[in-house]
């Protein structure tokens, strides 16, 4: 018997194993929604290149967010009914009013890169998966994301009023600072439950985007509480470095150019030249040739042989700067030259955030640019954040492959921002 | 008789049935060694010797036939820290993982007989698994969620299979002082690999890598031997010295490629736009597929080379009832340099890379293992034994993935048992193997081949033999 009993004790020892393990559950994401508004006042004014008017923004609105409430107010107006021999009230003045309570959240603008749209972030850098993680993990607090489209026909509008043209009476590309700054915040703040004071406003953005970010907050102080840029070109005098491949793209040897002027005027931007494109839009957004000014020495022509008006580009016809052109009508527009001209006052007191990758590829040594004007913060006691950001190998830090990770850093920041 | 034996072998195995075995070298064949912490070579006195010293069999006094099974239940976990330059991409990161946890098999018969009118000569084949493995983990998930079909569960795989015919021959000499064995090693194996392989994209974060489920099925066969002597070096001590050669086992099979198609026509068109070969167009037009997912498949080549050992053992008796063993051994893991899946033909859409050899970078050390062993009798028909042994591992920080249990240094602990009844003997053995946890830092970049993965290790297995032998 004894026997036995070993023998099963043996063999309950030999089914005898390990319980099996279950991994971790995935953690539970909070999905938010992108709202696809649509701003129809916008860009009031009308363009010379007949800029749409109406501008789509998405909006993303997180789990947490509640709906605003809507209701008319109106006034009463008593008279009496000789007919119907009695007193009438009739309301007047309806208007549509929203409540302006419960709970605000905070907002952030983030504004898209050259030939990008509103649904640059959404598409390209995966937003809203982003958001719904970080919101989900506590990362960053439940915030509204508004990503407004500001594309034009050059392909970006740097967020800037385009000059206006002194005979025709209209901007050449369009009002897109003043879009930013009333329409888009007026059609946001009524129609989203959002804060509607700058304590909670946020505003950021990648390369023009970034710049557009830098240049508002610097212009319109009132206006955002935190502000951020993701390699953008923060410093004009990198441009000029530009000039050189600009003329390559268009199949030009920048030690040789020709004598006669047909290389300078043939000079024009396409899907394939990229850096032409963009001073091309730069142009557009800063220095559009007046209708009434008869030098057309910098002139060139855009959109089309039809289309009669055109850019001033700050060369000359024999390749180099054009310094008035410069100093009168891009340099106020340059990061740099504004912060160090008052502009400095303005990000008082507002954390201000700026990277760039070292291997940025849009202007040679980016993120040197980015350094210097960290710098420049750092010598007006900004409160400042400046990362520089390598890749891993085989994949460089360039304008735009980290993108989506620098964004989690830009939305942390906010957050944070917005928390103090 | 026959069918009393067939009896055994089928109870044997059905209890093993639905049990399962792991490791990639298993720490050893029977009962009664095992028992003895594998500190065997020396004593080498049943079927068992035929794997740790063949010499040992001409000490077989009777003809024997023995089954055995073997369940082994590693328990390893991994709490992942694999990142390329500190950016995610993809590993499930910053949580313990454990793998499909299982309590697996390994089967073992053995036939000897003994002609004591041949000079004592003893011969026979055992079939036993010296190497099993069978690793399955969920570690990945692709950073891009714009895709259609939801990526494996089971990324990670290495089930290794190698099952050894071991025909050996022993005789004894010189009065039965000095005995000398070889044996012959058929091994036939089988393998399954898989692994996430990344291949890059010009797009931007998450997209700048296209997870590709690549798996590799192969089997095949290798030839090997061993070959040891012992000697009796008084009545109560004896010397075991054994070897066996290395062995290739030459994998055919097949590579399949599952890749995980990105489903966003903005980004798509990004890309198309700034495509400049129809090459490139093309390998857009695989990465955006609108199916789920892209297949292709490559017939596939590897050698897997498996390592010399040598030790060295010694048995001395305390008396009749009581033995004490102990061994060293040496085993040269370094031949496994790495296991190079080539691929016939390129099939590949996507990118050369992608289409190259699968390549797993192992680059081991040679080890040595210590084992102490003993065994005593409290009757002549049961007897209790107890082992031990040390063995660092020989898988380098530079290589180690969860893949393969074994972490760092084994400390194993056996106790075991045996009851004779009759012709029929019934062994049983418990082990329990500690592996020493392991925090591994990178401070160098690993690129994209992963040949190591970062993080937080810690393990330990229990195994179970159960055997039964006939004498006759």
């Amino acid at each position: 018997m004894r026997r036995y009993g070993i023998i099963l004790l043996i063999l309950i020892a030999t089914f005898w194993g390990c319980s099996e393990r279950e991994n971790p559950s995935e953690p539970t994401i909070s999905t938010g929604r992108f709202i696809l508004g649509f701003v129809s006042g916008g860009l009031q004014g009308g363009s010379m290149t007949e800029e749409a008017t109406g501008r789509h923004v998405y909006v993303y609105e997180p789990t947490e967010y509640t709906s605003p409430e809507y209701w008319f107010t109106y006034t009463e107006s008593t008279y009496y009914d000789t007919v119907e021999q009695e007193s009438v009230t009739v309301r007047i003045d309806s208007t549509l009013v929203r409540d302006s309570v419960s709970y605000e959240m905070p907002t952030l603008y983030l504004l898209h890169g050259f030939n990008g749209n509103h649904s640059y972030y959404k598409d390209l850098f995966i937003l809203k998966e982003t958001l719904d993680e970080m919101i989900s993990n506590g990362e960053i607090v439940p915030m509204v994301v508004v990503t407004p489209d500001c594309d034009n026909a050059f392909g970006g509008s740097f967020y800037v009023n385009s000059p206006v043209d002194d005979s025709l009476g209209i901007s050449f590309a369009g009002n897109f600072e003043d879009f930013m700054t009333a329409e888009l915040i007026d059609y946001i703040t009524f129609n989203f439950n959002v804060d509607t004071v700058s304590a909670k406003r946020g505003i950021g953005g990648h390369s023009m985007g970034g710049y557009g970010a830098l240049t508002l907050a610097m212009k319109h102080p009132d206006l955002y509480s935190s502000v951020s840029s993701m390699s953008a070109p923060v410093t004009f005098d990198s441009l000029v470095v530009l000039f050189d491949s600009i003329y390559a793209e268009n199949g030009f040897d920048p030690d040789s150019l020709p004598d006669d002027t047909t290389w300078f005027y043939s000079i024009e931007p396409s899907p394939d030249r990229p850096l032409t494109s963009l001073i091309f839009a730069m142009g557009a957004a800063f220095s559009p040739h007046a209708s009434s000014n008869p030098d057309t020495s910098l002139f060139h022509r855009v959109i089309d042989t039809n289309f009669p008006f055109g850019v001033d580009l700050p060369f000359n016809i024999d390749g180099s700067l054009n310094d008035s052109l410069w100093e009168n009508l891009w340099l106020p527009n340059d990061p740099l030259t504004m912060l160090e001209t008052g502009g400095y006052t303005a990000l008082e007191g507002k954390p201000v955030y700026l990277d760039c990758g070292d291997s940025d590829d849009l202007i040679p040594n980016m993120h040197l640019q980015n350094r210097v004007f960290a710098q420049a913060l750092e010598s007006y006691n900004l409160d400042y954040e400046y990362i520089e950001y390598s890749g891993y190998p085989g994949v460089d830090a360039d304008h735009i492959t980290f993108v989506a990770d620098r964004l989690r850093e830009v939305l942390k920041f906010h957050s944070q921002a917005f928390s103090e | 008789m026959v069918k009393k034996v067939g009896l055994v072998f089928l109870v044997v195995t059905v209890v093993a049935v639905g049990a399962y075995g792991g490791g990639f070298a298993l720490s050893g064949v029977g009962s009664k060694a095992l028992g003895m912490g594998g500190a065997f070579r020396g004593l080498a006195d049943n079927w068992s010797a035929a794997y740790w010293n063949p010499a040992g069999l001409a000490q077989l006094r009777k003809s024997e036939f023995n089954v055995m099974s073997t369940s082994i239940s590693p328990r390893p976990e991994f709490n992942p820290q694999v990142t390329i330059g500190g950016y995610d991409v993809g590993f499930k990161n910053g949580v313990v993982r454990y793998p499909d946890d299982k309590t697996t098999f390994s089967p073992n018969v053995s036939g000897f007989l003994r002609l004591p009118s041949r000079g004592n000569l003893t011969f026979g084949v055992a079939l036993f698994v010296p190497y099993y493995l069978d690793s399955e983990w969920d570690l990945f998930e692709p950073i891009y969620e714009d895709i259609i079909e939801p990526y494996p569960i089971i990324d990670h795989k290495l089930k290794l299979d190698v099952i050894d015919i071991h025909p050996s021959l022993a005789k004894s000499f010189m009065d039965d002082r000095l005995m000398l064995g070889v044996g012959m090693s058929i091994l036939n194996g089988e393998i399954d690999y898989r692994k996430p392989i990344l291949s890059p994209t010009s797009l931007p974060r998450p997209h700048e890598n296209i997870a590709i489920d690549a798996v590799f099925h192969g089997e095949g066969w290798g030839y090997g031997a061993n070959a040891g002597v012992i000697y009796k070096l008084s009545d109560k001590l004896q010397l075991g010295i054994s070897g066996k050669t290395g062995t290739t086992i030459k994998f055919d099979g097949n590579v399949k490629k599952d890749l995980y198609a990105i489903n966003n026509i903005i980004l798509e068109e990004e890309a198309l736009e700034e495509a400049s070969t129809s090459e490139d167009s093309m390998a857009i037009g695989f990465i955006f597929s609108e199916i789920a997912k892209e297949s292709w498949q490559n017939e596939a080549k590897a050698d897997l080379k498996l390592p010399v050992d040598i030790g060295i053992g010694f048995a001395y008796s305390l008396g009749e009832k009581t033995t004490l063993t102990f061994d060293l051994s040496y085993t040269f893991w370094s031949r496994l340099d790495s296991v190079i899946i080539k691929l016939e033909g390129n099939n590949s859409p996507v990118d050369t890379s992608s289409a190259q050899d699968m390549i797993i970078r192992t680059k081991w050390e040679d080890i040595y293992r210590l084992s102490f062993g003993g065994e005593h009798y409290f009757a002549d028909q049961f007897s209790i034994r107890f082992g031990f042994y040390y063995e660092p591992s020989p898988i380098p920080d530079e290589t180690l993935t969860p893949l393969i249990p074994d972490i760092g240094a084994k400390y194993g602990t056996n106790i075991g048992t045996s009851l004779k009844i009759s012709d029929w003997e019934l062994g049983y053995n418990f082990e329990y193997v500690n592996y020493a946890s392991k925090d591994l830092i990178l401070d160098t970049d690993v690129g994209l081949d992963f040949d190591n993965y970062p993080g937080s290790y810690k393990s330990y297995c229990i195994t179970n033999n159960l055997s039964i032998t006939f004498r006759f």
